[in-house]
């Protein structure tokens, strides 16, 4: 079974677009909801995508706001203007 | 004026970090930066330094106060609100005790150890990151306290937590593993701290504890805790940052990095168990057990880990397989261990109830029903017998976690595990192989150690000659801010406040 | 193996070497299958104090909460120094048994073995 990366944030209304861009773009992510928290595993890579918050949140956003709502990661990370991605190299 | 391409992330990250050190001319380098040769990590280009969040100066200020504003905004809702009135039970105060007392001054000896690093290492890129970090960890020691001293005026054993840092026994097991990093050098801190502490083991510090306090209807801790988490999402990739590029810059540096980690899992494994034991006993809801969090947080994603860094050499940290053995047992030998010793803890002690139990043998099975369900209800027997146990007797302590020798051997969970190891012409002891091993790796570190009780037997503490006079020492009201929680002030303050609460509520209804 | 140290030296004497307790010694003691006692107990007792005489008015009194107390035979256990066996002389004093700064004692009592079968 491959090792998972997984992001975690917190539950509250402004962090639902970024959840939901993640899950939507990441077909094989667990989304595991604790108090608080969301904590998202996915096998092996996780891709966060600019874009898709977009859709979502209807407005123009900067991947860094992440920062406001982050509680949480795994993986190696590589970050640019339009992807944040998790990643073990296997 | 020509609009030119925007600049991306990447390109414009190098441009505002990148280039603005130098190489000295008027001192040696190595004069003037005299700390980062001596561990023996040979660094030949720190230029391949990647910083792992593109984060300038620019966007850490503005998201920092972001989160500021948010946090301040709910403390003051919190206390204008009395938001102390809505958590799931006095008990839990206790938990919020033990952070205030044993994590928060490591915040603060964080905050004075990145300084120092943060100066120390010659790649400027590293420095910054200390550096940043350095405010981070100062911040949290400042969103703690004020997060935690609206409970101050309404629980007990909130009061002396600067005091006890350096007197009461169980906080020394926090503050020698942080002074054991900050007398290290720059290399071995970082990979401790951020690397092994807030990398690997983090999650089971703030998931637990805050999670915890949300279940429980803490808000300010809640709020704090997730604040602060994102700050700690940076530490955790600065952690693996630095050991990608320790490994990646010369063979030299695995089996010193190696080194490192076996050392750094066992005692943050250690330190650990207390919140642990917090999760497991603590708290009157209950979130996950610590069997569970160790399987998701070490065996899943702390593995998972070592797995990606395996292309350099790196194997899973010695140990490691003790720590799964005992994670069926070690909430309940300690909760029992810190319930005896309650007459020197700034919090309280209790047996749990009955779903509590019933909650405990869900999780942990068959083996907690034969030996520490019966365990726990014996000492129910005695405090309904009026003869509530307390062991007034200083105990032994290991020589490096520093934390009692309570922990049993891992094949055997009915004799207390003891490795004998001697230096300096003094024997000493340690509570597992784990903490034996670092023993015999730098002995003339802990040889130097303060041993609580052995203070106290040498008259180091105050004067003090036994638990109650040791108590007094730690400025502890007897009974008020120690020892058992039913018939506390804290207790029955508490039953008054609800009563009130409700009849308020009815009244108005 | 030595830590890795700047300047030229880094030698320390040990916080708890025996000079530093007045005469007396600090010795460890763990009644073994009695886990009541979450850890061995240390004591600070001057070396010429009798073993029977620590046991009956130090150890005994201390350890009043276990059932299995009141009936503990001293002269009936078996016994560990250092983790060795050992056949102590309860009328001899701590030093004349050989009991020394920062030794490690531990006892069995057959017959009285702990709570619940599990040594508790």
């Amino acid at each position: 079974m491959p090792d998972k990366v997984f992001i975690a944030l917190q539950n509250i209304a402004d962090a639902q677009p970024i959840i939901a861009a993640i899950l939507g773009d990441n077909p094989a992510a667990v989304a595991h909801e604790t108090p608080g928290m969301v904590k998202i595993d996915c096998p092996t890579r996780l891709v966060v995508r600019r874009a898709s918050i977009e859709e979502r949140i209807g407005r123009a956003f900067d991947l860094q706001e992440i920062h406001v709502n982050l509680i949480s990661l795994g993986g190696n990370i590589d970050e640019d203007d339009d992807e944040f991605v998790l990643s073990w190299r296997v | 004026m020509a609009q030119g391409k925007k600049l991306g992330l990447k390109e414009r990250y190098a441009l505002l970090t990148r280039g603005l050190d130098w190489e000295t001319t008027y001192q040696p380098m190595d004069k003037v930066f005299p700390y980062d040769k001596y561990e023996g990590i040979r660094i030949k280009d720190w230029d391949a330094w990647a910083d792992p969040f593109r984060l300038t100066m620019d966007a850490y200020w503005k998201y920092q106060a972001e989160k500021e504003r948010k946090l301040y905004a709910i403390l003051d809702a919190f206390q204008q609100n009395n938001g102390q009135l809505n958590i799931s039970d006095g008990r839990y105060l206790n938990a919020v005790k033990l952070w205030l007392q044993g994590i928060t001054p490591l915040e603060y000896a964080a905050h004075r150890g990145f300084a120092h690093v943060g100066r120390g290492f010659r790649g400027a890129g590293a420095r910054i990151a200390c550096q940043m970090q350095s405010i981070d960890e100062l911040r949290h020691a400042q969103t703690q306290l004020h997060a935690f001293s609206h409970y101050n005026k309404y629980f007990n054993g909130f009061h002396g937590f600067a005091h006890m840092r350096d007197r009461a026994w169980y906080l020394s097991i926090p503050k020698s593993f942080f002074e054991d990093a900050l007398s290290a050098g720059p290399f071995e801190f970082v990979t401790s701290i951020s690397f092994a502490f807030e990398y690997v083991l983090t999650n089971l510090l703030f998931m637990p504890f805050v999670s915890g306090a949300a279940y429980n209807g803490d808000m300010a801790t809640t709020t704090f805790g997730f604040s602060a988490q994102s700050d700690e999402s940076r530490h955790m990739t600065l952690g693996l940052e630095v050991v990608k590029f320790t490994l990646e810059q010369h063979e030299d540096n695995v089996p010193i990095v190696q080194a490192w980690l076996d050392k750094w899992f066992w005692r943050g494994y250690r330190l650990l168990g207390l919140v642990g034991t917090m999760m497991d006993y603590m708290l009157p809801k209950k979130v996950m057990s610590w069997k569970e969090a160790w399987e998701i947080y070490w065996e899943e994603n702390g593995v998972a880990l070592f797995h990606d860094l395996g292309r350099y050499g790196i194997r899973l940290p010695k140990h490691h397989e003790v720590t799964v053995k005992e994670k069926h047992r070690l909430t309940h030998e300690m909760w029992p261990t810190l319930y005896q010793y309650g007459n020197a803890l700034s919090l309280h002690t209790w047996v749990p109830d009955d779903a509590e139990l019933d909650w405990l043998s869900e999780k942990y099975g068959e083996l907690f029903d034969r030996m520490y369900r019966p365990r726990l209800l014996f000492l129910r027997e005695l405090e309904q017998r009026g003869e509530r146990y307390y062991n007034n007797r200083l105990p032994m302590v290991c020589q490096v976690c520093q934390i009692p020798i309570f922990y049993t051997e891992p094949d055997d969970p009915t004799t207390q595990c003891v490795r004998i190891v001697e230096a300096a012409d003094t024997k000493h002891h340690c509570c597992s192989d784990g903490c034996a091993d670092i023993f015999r790796r730098e002995p003339e570190k802990y040889v130097q150690a303060l041993i609580p009780p052995q203070q106290v037997y040498r008259g180091e503490a105050g004067g003090a000659r036994d638990i109650f006079e040791y108590a007094k020492w730690l400025h502890l009201e007897p009974g008020a801010d120690t020892s058992e929680y039913r018939g506390s002030p804290d207790h029955r303050n508490w039953e008054a406040w609800q009563a009130a609460h409700k009849s308020t509520a009815a009244d108005a209804a | 193996m030595a830590v890795k140290h700047l300047g030229e030296r880094y030698e320390f004497l040990s916080e708890n070497r025996a000079e530093r307790y007045g005469g007396d010694i600090n010795f460890y003691i763990r009644w073994q299958r009695h886990l009541l006692y979450a850890c061995p107990s240390a004591y600070r007792c001057p070396p010429d104090m009798k073993l029977r005489d620590f046991l009956e008015q130090m150890y005994r009194p201390d350890h009043g909460a276990h059932p299995d107390t009141a009936k503990l035979d001293f002269a009936a256990c078996e016994w560990w120094h250092d983790q060795q066996p050992w056949h102590p002389d309860l009328e001899q004093s701590l030093a004349a048994n050989g009991v020394a700064h920062m030794s490690y004692i531990e006892f069995r009592s057959p017959g009285l073995d702990g709570m619940h079968g599990m040594g508790n």
